[in-house]
């Protein structure tokens, strides 16, 4: 087999993305220059700024030619093989078995260069390779080639998926809507403003016509402070929305054959590629703005596969309870069970009241000592009330033959994971000193994924129960070892 | 197996434990106030001078070590001791520790990845040893075993862990 040890490089284009990653900080100063000495006369004016420009992409031109030169990869003796490295020379070689996923991205720059990049994952952390540069057909080629690897006979990933999930612009819409990321852009537009305040200050001021004075701003015109509130919000939710366009934009989940795959995005396209039987668990999101409307966000957990650092992959951002139960039926059946809940106990409730009470209450109380109308902090003792008892009625365990699913909140999200028994790592059950007085405890199981797994926790259960999720991790029928 | 709610295990740990948890303490305490004295210190004369108060805050410094010596290196071992326990079954390890949280955990030998064991420098000084069983997520370990036993118990360990593989 001579195909078999040709050795390849990438695309000739493929040395302005090696450029352009490899000498990208070249730009930072430029960019800290402008933000710090305000404006991009300053390098013109000491004359740096262009022999800089040019210089830097001099470099990084030869940088990039460099890197391309050294960078060879091919398949030899059932691995994927990669060499690389300049000074350094690295060598990664992933036997075809052992790959867990196949992430194809578009940035923009590859999008002008029409070019793909490639990232080949397995199951340990951070031992991965990446191919930044190639051409569409020879990515699928790769591919291809991978799942080949793998003793997978099917289809290739273009041809058609049994069943597919999309967004509609509706869902599209309200994703962005209800998206938590409203806070994140609400502290960049308040950047902004810092930045700009003068500015629009004086606009602002002279466009409503009144005195305009700086530093008497927020005492003289609380109108103003309001109108710029609301713009605030108004732009932080616009960009909310944006942002979430732009993330699940053309977004698309679909299996084929023992594959699913995923497609997201707008200016930066990503296709992940994940063998189902890696998935360990899936975990349902339902956020506060979401479930009153009874959406939430699908993640999948598989081992070693992130998409960003710390990030689960999301196998759909925005849909329906009952519309995630196809989607798993569907996309990944092992996990489509029908269980019921082990809950917590009648005695477990008050933990789940007097706890965030005393958060809540005891702030309060202490402000209310030095400024007397703080008291009035103490009418919402009853949402946390409400939320803790919410609380108590969400949590629930359900260990079936195959799986478990464990239902918990943290205040203001609800999680539903499905994990599978076989790949739970660890059971564990945590009991406080105040638990114990009125035999309870805390679920926790670990599954598989990142560099140290994740725990799903069901807390307050009868000890009984809890005790029982540790038998059922070890016994082959689970439930026939109950006391 | 596994019958009753949330019962103490049966194998303990070494018959040295409760001193070396009470010497790990008082080490612990006093690098800790030892610390918190030389920065003091070096805050001090960076700012100029001993104040009036010098006295008062080094016997108060004193005093603190103290307390935290008696509850550290007294108290909380007697209390923390009798709960380290763990268990091998058939096709599990059983772990159990802690006073104030107690925490049961259950590895089964086929998500045993590899087995390790530790030895800290004070526990070499009691001739004490930690075996450390790694999972895909992360590890548990049995603390404070006698030398010879942890060794035995890695290999028993290591043996079943390695016809029980399986992928993940």
């Amino acid at each position: 087999m001579t195909s078999e040890v040709e050795r390849k490089r990438l695309p000739v284009r493929g040395i302005f993305i090696k450029a352009i990653e490899s000498t990208r900080f070249l730009a930072y100063p430029i960019v800290f220059g402008v933000l710090a000495g305000g404006g991009l006369e300053t390098f013109s004016r000491v004359g740096v700024f262009l022999p800089w420009l040019v210089g830097s992409a001099v470099l990084s031109v030869i940088a990039g030619w460099l890197s391309w030169l050294r960078l060879h990869y091919w398949f030899e003796d059932g691995q994927f093989r990669l060499e690389q490295g300049l000074l350094s020379r690295k060598r990664t070689f992933i036997p075809l078995e052992k790959v867990q996923a196949v992430d194809i991205t578009v940035g923009i720059v590859q999008r002008v260069l029409g070019l793909v990049q490639l990232e080949i994952k397995t199951g340990a952390a951070g031992s991965q390779a990446k191919l930044s540069a190639l051409t569409r057909e020879e990515a699928e080629r790769i591919q291809a080639r991978l799942r080949q690897g793998r003793g997978v006979e099917q289809p290739a990933a273009a041809a058609a998926a049994a069943s597919s999930y999309r967004l509609t612009a509706r869902q599209l819409m309200l994703a962005g809507a209800t998206s938590g990321r409203l806070g994140v852009v609400l502290g960049g537009v308040a950047w902004v403003f810092s930045l700009t305040d003068d500015l629009v200050f004086e606009y602002m001021a002279t466009s409503l016509s009144v005195d305009f004075d700086p530093s008497r701003v927020l005492e003289t015109d609380p109108l103003i402070v309001a109108g710029l509130v609301v713009v605030g919000l108004i732009v932080s939710w616009l960009g909310a929305v944006l942002w979430e366009l732009l993330t699940y934009g053309g977004f698309e989940a679909a299996r084929h054959g023992d594959d699913i795959v995923i497609r997201r995005g707008v200016f930066e396209q990503r296709q992940v590629t994940l063998p189902i039987r890696r998935v360990q668990a899936v975990r349902y999101y339902e956020t506060l703005l979401r479930q009153p409307i009874g959406h939430g966000t699908l993640y999948i957990e598989a081992v070693g596969h992130q998409e960003e650092k710390g990030q689960a992959t999301v196998l759909h951002p925005f849909l329906s309870r009952s519309d995630c139960q196809k989607l798993i039926a569907d996309l990944l059946p092992r996990f489509d069970v029908e269980y019921e809940y082990v809950r917590p106990p009648r005695r477990a409730l008050p933990r789940f009241l007097i706890k965030p009470s005393l958060l809540v209450a005891l702030p309060v109380a202490i402000s209310a000592w030095f400024w007397t109308p703080a008291v009035v902090g103490f009418v919402t003792l009853p949402l946390v009330w409400f939320i803790g008892y919410v609380s108590w009625r969400d949590v629930g365990l359900s260990l079936g033959e195959e799986i478990a699913v464990v239902r918990g909140r943290s205040y203001l999200r609800r999680t539903t994971a499905i994990l599978l028994r076989e790949t739970t790592q660890i059971a564990a059950s945590n009991a406080s000193l105040l638990q114990r007085r009125r035999s309870l405890a805390t679920v926790a199981l670990t599954v598989a994924t990142g560099p140290v797994g994740r725990t799903f926790k069901a807390r307050d259960l009868d000890q009984h129960d809890a005790w029982n999720s540790l038998s059922w991790l070890v016994t082959e029928q689970p439930g026939s070892d109950v006391s | 197996m596994l019958r009753e709610p949330l019962r103490d295990l049966t194998d303990q740990p070494s018959a040295r434990a409760l001193e070396y948890l009470r010497a790990a303490a008082a080490l612990r305490t006093v690098v800790r106030w030892a610390l918190a004295l030389v920065l003091g210190v070096a805050i001090a004369l960076i700012a100029g001078g001993a104040s009036n108060w010098a006295l008062e805050i080094i016997v108060g410094a004193l005093g603190l070590l103290l307390l935290s010596m008696i509850w550290f290196a007294g108290v909380l071992p007697t209390l923390v001791v009798r709960f380290y326990r763990h268990e091998i079954h058939d096709d599990a390890v059983l772990i159990q520790r802690g006073f104030f949280t107690r925490r049961h955990a259950v590895v089964p030998f086929a998500r045993v990845q590899s087995v390790s064991m530790n030895r800290g420098f004070v526990e070499r000084r009691f001739g004490l040893g930690t075996v450390v069983l790694q999972t895909a997520a992360g590890n548990e370990s049995i603390p404070m075993l006698d030398d010879g036993v942890a060794d035995e118990l890695r290999v028993r360990l290591t043996e079943r862990a390695r016809w029980s593989i399986d992928d993940i």
